[in-house]
């Protein structure tokens, strides 16, 4: 299918628009974790922290078990993953195995 | 079932297990706790017979916490149904550039968590201070309180679920529209078809399936969704205004501490949700093409 | 294929609407080796909010006891998820051994937690302490941990009063002298008012928390009280002329716009970043504002009403054992003495901006001596001990449920739906049919 190229460009904007809306609070999420506290409340629309400091970064490794959180996460998401693979797996094989001529949608 | 083999007993086991150990035996409890009375550590459990459902029935809130369920179910299925729609169209059938760009773009707020994606929106949102206030300021305009106005705090915990939800929902939908054959759209535009005929005609029921259950999904795990934000930002304020039939479960049984209570509404919420799905399916069912 | 489908779709549905009953917490068991006796102790401090605090006492109580070994565990949700954790930890048979439970929660945990009493601990286990707590605390700080019917569940361990901060900055913006806060209601109704014209900056806001202890603080104040015992059941309190107008004072200043209604940590936010003039919560916020804000964070007593005695409840919470084992229940106590000995309650009110609710720590050297002459929102705080109440606590199965419909008053009354004086009367017969 073969729009003429250039005639899209109003759907672009709609989509730029939608992936403003989407990626703007993670981009807010960031600037304000390179920010120190006052910053955070003095400047807050600005998006380039005047001073970036890794102070909130260093404060998260140092004072939080990080490495078990991670861990938590890993072992919760893969037992989940794989729990879920397994068992939807087999059934699924098991209901297209199982004669499904009476279900007119085979 | 004619050629029901043993085989395809042994492959549902597992699944059929967990859901009997982890689903249908406790929701035979959660019947059994429903008509007694009960505050999780008490080690007598009164009989009630039938009395939590009488109260739940006989209290106005029922009626409210209904009415915001279907406005949730409105703004949810606007931001992550409706919308993404019509944007996967666009996406797989109007662009002939960067749409693998969109499709990643618009997909990473899936990853956030609810629990964060509700701070940051209490803080974006902010009256006073937040950025968008700043914004509204700017041109002259008085920032609402967002979380303190009933209705207006049920629109914008659906946007906080849409934000995260809608990419996921996006992908999904796109996938089936690339399915659409590009053969079909080609004749269709050389019989000089208008868009709106082209969608109403052939996107429409060629997606119908993947559509479905998206829609069902939209319904039935976004309000599941919806607990993580009411419990972080409002706790069902202002005057039960945010609460719905999946946190006044939550609130019956682990703020006021009445399991009776909390599982008489759970009940009332499984069988709206069984309702929900057979109206789906004698409805809904009977207009979608399944492809296969 | 299609009815399979749905088939599974249901199951599903059916497994989440049960987890949102059946999602227990899960909770850490402490092994027990013979030579050390581990306990565990549970708190609500996250780390803004004294967790830090939290950690450095039970590291330097395990340091000082050998023989003990202590674990914190961190609560989130404040005390309706401690409870909530403690009641899920209980019915599966593994309790904590020291846990801070909020004043609010006295009479329920009360009636429905197996503690174990430490007045019973001490005449068994530990003899030597006979006259303790008599010797230590006020009769009236040590009401704040004993239940209606009179039993003394727990020990207090951090009191809060409600104060009045406010932004020295916005002040002078406004004209207005800093050293020189409101000191009463009206007072405060027109410096919020001076700071809205004045500078465009919202002027006011009390905490609204999910509970209603400031509310309280405001309302009994001026005379009126949220619990009333008649004919020897406890029934609402607040259908009164005296709560009426206290609570539309409030609302009077949400309506002119002067006085914000959001939020706590929209407000509190707005507050730091110099958006709002005054903020009314617990002195339990002093460290963590103090910390935060760019500008010098003050404090004023918590305003009355002309003329009017000040009434203000204490939050904060209080030290109950749940330990069964006597080993434990010995190593709970020693515990527990030790987070109520000067020294640690010094840390402790530092850390929190919380009271001490020990006799004599204020003008101990090894106490608070030097801070309390430093700080000098400290030293409001502890000017209003002498005004401290019991936290109304709602008696009986429905009794959370009545202080929700409290607290959703709170919102009927603020977004000016309906007067104070109606609104009122009508969660007190909402609430008289419940209890």
């Amino acid at each position: 299918m073969k729009i003429n190229s250039y005639r899209d460009w109003y759907w672009h904007i709609l989509l730029l628009f939608a992936v403003v809306i989407q990626l703007w609070p993670l981009f807010f999420m960031l600037s304000t974790s390179f920010k120190t506290m006052d910053q955070i409340f003095l400047s807050t629309l600005n998006p380039l922290p005047a001073k970036p400091v890794l102070d909130n970064y260093l404060y998260v490794l140092k004072n939080l078990p990080l490495v078990q959180y991670i861990v938590n996460t890993l072992l919760i998401a893969s037992s989940i993953t794989l729990a879920k693979i397994i068992t939807s797996i087999l059934a699924g094989f098991a209901f297209v195995y199982a004669d499904c001529q009476q279900y007119h949608s085979c | 079932m004619s050629r029901f083999t043993w085989q395809s007993v042994l492959f549902l086991a597992p699944a059929v297990i967990t859901l009997l150990l982890f689903a249908y035996w406790p929701l035979l409890q959660d019947v059994w706790l429903s008509f007694h009375s009960w505050n999780m550590v008490s080690p007598t459990m009164k009989f009630v017979g039938l009395q939590n459902y009488l109260q739940l029935l006989s209290s106005g809130e029922l009626i409210k916490i209904l009415l915001n369920t279907i406005l949730y179910i409105l703004v949810l299925v606007c931001v992550n149904f409706i919308l993404p729609y019509l944007l996967s169209f666009i996406i797989a059938h109007r662009l002939n550039r960067f749409s693998f760009f969109y499709r990643s773009a618009l997909f990473i707020p899936s990853t956030v968590s609810l629990a964060v994606a509700s701070i940051l929106f209490l803080w974006i949102l902010n009256p006073l201070a937040g950025p968008l206030n700043i914004i509204l300021s700017a041109i002259g305009l008085e920032s609402p309180r967002w979380f303190k106005e009933s209705g207006l705090v049920i629109i914008i915990i659906g946007l906080i679920i849409g934000w995260k939800v809608f990419g996921y929902n996006l992908i999904l939908l796109v996938a089936a529209m690339v399915d659409v054959p590009k053969e079909l759209i080609e004749a269709a535009r050389l019989e000089n078809v208008s868009n709106w005929q082209l969608f109403r005609r052939i996107i429409v029921p060629m997606t119908s399936s993947t559509a479905l259950y998206v829609f069902v999904i939209t319904v039935v795990f976004g309000l599941q969704y919806v607990l993580v934000p009411v419990n972080m930002l409002t706790q069902g304020g202002p005057d039960q205004g945010s609460t719905n039939l999946v946190y006044i479960v939550y609130q019956y049984g682990f703020v006021f501490f009445q399991t009776g209570k909390a599982s008489a509404f759970a009940i009332v919420t499984m069988l709206l949700y069984a309702l929900f799905l057979i109206v789906k399916t004698k409805v809904l069912d009977k207009k979608v093409h399944y492809e296969n | 294929m299609k009815k399979i489908t749905q088939l599974v779709v249901l199951l599903c549905i059916g497994a989440f609407t049960i987890l949102a009953l059946g999602c227990g917490n899960s909770q850490n068991t402490s092994s027990k080796t013979p030579s050390k006796v581990m306990i565990e102790y549970w708190h609500v401090n996250a780390e803004s909010f004294g967790g830090p605090s939290v950690k450095q006492l039970v590291e330097q109580f395990n340091k000082e006891n050998p023989d003990i070994e202590v674990v914190e565990k961190y609560n989130p949700d404040m005390y309706k998820g401690l409870t909530q954790n403690l009641q899920a930890a209980m019915a599966s048979g593994k309790n904590p051994d020291v846990v801070q439970m909020g004043y609010s929660y006295l009479n329920y945990a009360g009636e429905n937690l197996k503690y174990a009493s430490i007045p019973d601990i001490i005449t068994k286990l530990s003899p030597e302490d006979n006259s303790y707590l008599q010797d230590n605390f006020l009769p009236n700080v040590l009401a704040l941990a004993t239940t209606d019917d009179g039993k003394q569940i727990g020990i207090p361990y951090s009191v809060s009063v409600p104060v009045l901060y406010y932004n020295p900055d916005v002040f002078k913006q406004a004209g207005l002298d800093p050293n020189q806060p409101p000191r009463t209601w009206q007072e405060v109704t027109q410096y919020a008012k001076t700071i809205k014209e004045k500078t465009g900056i919202m002027g006011f806001f009390m905490q609204e928390y999910a509970d209603n202890w400031a509310q309280q603080a405001l309302i009994e104040s001026n005379g009126g009280q949220i619990l009333a015992k008649k004919d020897g059941r406890t029934m609402a309190g607040f259908d009164t002329p005296e709560a009426s107008e206290a609570y539309q004072v409030l609302a009077d200043m949400v309506k002119n716009g002067n006085g914000l209604h959001a939020t706590n940590e929209e407000a509190f936010q707005a507050f730091l970043s110099g958006k709002l003039g005054m903020v009314c919560t617990t002195i339990g916020k002093r460290d963590n504002f103090e910390k935060s804000a760019k500008f010098t964070v003050m404090a004023a007593q918590f305003p009355s009403f002309e003329g009017k005695t000040r009434r203000l409840p204490a939050g904060g919470n209080l030290l109950m054992i749940f330990s069964q084992d006597p080993d434990k229940q010995k190593a709970a106590w020693r515990f527990v003495k030790f987070l109520e000995s000067p020294g640690a309650l010094a840390l402790w009110s530092k850390g929190t901006g919380y009271l001490p609710p020990r006799k004599g720590v204020t003008e101990d050297p090894q106490g608070l001596k030097d801070f309390a002459e430093q700080n000098k929102n400290m030293q409001v705080a502890m000017s209003q001990m002498p005004e401290v109440v019991k936290w109304a606590s709602f008696p009986g199965a429905n009794g959370l449920q009545a202080e929700q419909a409290l607290i959703d008053v709170r919102d009927i009354i603020l977004s000016g739906k309906q007067s104070a004086a109606d609104a009122l009367k009508q969660a007190a017969a909402k609430i008289n049919s419940m209890l």
